[in-house]
């Protein structure tokens, strides 16, 4: 495994147990025996760059889905935090909640102060958990000539984005949500992400020459000349993503 | 029993089921609506000055049961209440750092995805509403308030409504990660804890403070500056 790979990659333990219990079912009907579970197992999964996601594409989903009446609520599988929204306590999970919790009043509060770089990161993790399997599919597609446009809407992040309310007529490309449409497509949003999808693989040394994206709220444009092919590929690719999305959503930020 | 009687019986209980006093067979609506209590604030009947700060559309919607049906209804307070959720019981540090003062003929004004506006005066209470759908979900919201025709605060919500008819449905005290405390127009220093609204607005809070909203059940709605 490259170190591209290691740092784009996503660990799923959930699936692990779950293919175990369907092949080791199958596995008892046909021959009366299976390997047996184990807990060490790990599902990779590719996922799209962090760095990216945190510097361009949070405030955006944040205030487009992260409202407290959508999934800036406690009671959401799929939460969204920020500093206009939901805030992410700290502590042990049986006493957040609690008066204990709160009484020194170190909690973040709704409203107060600026979105946490672990918010964020909760954010993404919460996002690049939905169907990783499907988003697994369409990030290795990158490079490989495949047009990712087409697949981009298998994912169900974004299937649910420009879903639809129920009742509704109108077609608008995705799936049911209570939430209705929240994005549409050619929406500088969904451009935006769709972009971010695309991204070519980080190259190895791209981090280490201190050019990650993100770090300094810029892209390309810091780096001293790209000395790889892959370098260049990269530095092209954050050259276009700084242009479409600082322009296009700086209203977010 | 025949099957006559049987039929006969189960239209007597769906009979007595929908004339039972108000009740819509919701167990959980039914327990919301009892955990705001009776009579808020005290002394003050079913009008639309009744229970400021709460979450209007619990009742007054399809699914709550009661009439007037708001699509968009809530409360604006002067100032805000960023106070702990152990400071908030402290009656006395509410009373010090939390503004409950409701905004007399304050304007709240919303724009919706479709494009359409509305615009809601507050009452004596603080409490405006919106009873039809001119505007759709998502919508933007904005409040403002006017002395002698002169504009002294404007403040707008930072993200938008999705689709919580009632303020209080996210806007409840104490301020905490999963709330930012009741709407208001005057913010709260994060740092010293005051809440900064100019001296010249002072004496208009105080003189409204504590006043007792008239005995007109149905106020008539006032409408918005242009």
């Amino acid at each position: 495994m490259n170190s591209t790979f290691k740092a784009l990659g996503f660990v799923v333990f959930a699936l692990a147990p779950t293919g175990a219990l369907f092949a080791g079912g199958s596995g008892l009907a046909s021959m009366g025996c299976a390997s047996s579970y184990d807990p060490a197992q790990t599902t990779k999964v590719l996922a799209p760059d962090y760095d990216l996601y945190a510097t361009y594409l949070d405030s955006f989903v944040n205030r487009r889905c992260g409202t407290l009446d959508c999934h800036g609520a406690t009671g959401r599988a799929f939460r969204h935090y920020g500093n206009l929204g939901l805030r992410r306590l700290e502590g042990r999970v049986d006493e957040l909640g609690s008066d204990a919790s709160v009484k020194d009043g170190g909690q973040k509060r709704s409203g107060v102060g600026a979105t946490t770089p672990d918010e964020v990161r909760a954010n993404y993790a919460g996002i690049i958990a939905l169907e990783p399997e499907v988003l697994s599919r369409i990030v290795a597609l990158n490079g490989s000539g495949e047009d990712v446009d087409n697949k981009v809407l298998n994912w169900m992040f974004l299937r649910k984005a420009l879903g639809r309310t129920a009742g509704t007529t109108v077609e608008t490309g995705g799936e049911r949500h209570k939430g209705g449409n929240v994005l549409v497509k050619r929406d500088p949003g969904y451009n935006c992400i769709v972009l971010w999808l695309k991204a070519p693989r980080k190259p190895a040394s791209w981090k280490a020459a201190g050019a990650s994206a993100g770090e300094a709220g810029v892209s390309a444009g810091s780096r001293a000349a790209p000395a790889t092919p892959e370098e260049k590929e990269y530095a092209d690719y954050l050259t276009v993503f700084d242009r479409e999305c600082t322009k296009n959503l700086e209203g977010f930020r | 029993m025949t099957s006559s009687k049987v039929g006969i019986t189960l239209v007597a209980i769906a009979i007595a089921a929908l004339t039972t006093g108000g009740c819509i067979n919701d167990p959980v609506q039914d327990t919301r609506s009892k955990a705001f209590g009776t009579d808020f604030p005290a002394g003050v009947e079913a009008t639309a000055y009744h229970r400021p700060g709460q979450p209007c559309t619990a009742c007054h919607s399809t699914r709550g049961g009661v009439s007037p049906r708001f699509s968009v209804a809530g409360t604006i307070f002067w100032g805000s209440c960023n106070v702990t959720a152990a400071e908030y019981k402290d009656e006395k540090v509410r009373a010090e750092r939390c503004d409950l003062t409701p905004v007399d003929g304050a304007e709240v004004r919303i724009r919706g995805s479709n494009g359409g506006e509305d615009c809601a005066v507050t009452n004596c209470a603080g409490n405006f509403s919106f009873d039809d759908n001119v505007v759709n979900f998502p919508f933007l919201v904005s409040v403002s308030k006017r002395v002698d025709g002169k504009l002294i605060q404007e403040a707008q919500m930072g993200g938008h409504i999705s689709r919580e008819g009632s303020c209080a449905g996210c806007h409840d005290n104490p301020r905490r990660s999963e709330s930012p405390g009741q709407v208001f127009l005057f913010a709260q220093d994060d740092a010293t804890g005051k809440i900064g609204i100019p001296d010249s607005v002072k004496s208009l809070i105080a003189s409204e403070r504590g006043k007792k909203c008239p005995d007109d059940t149905v106020p008539a709605r006032r409408k918005c500056a242009p």
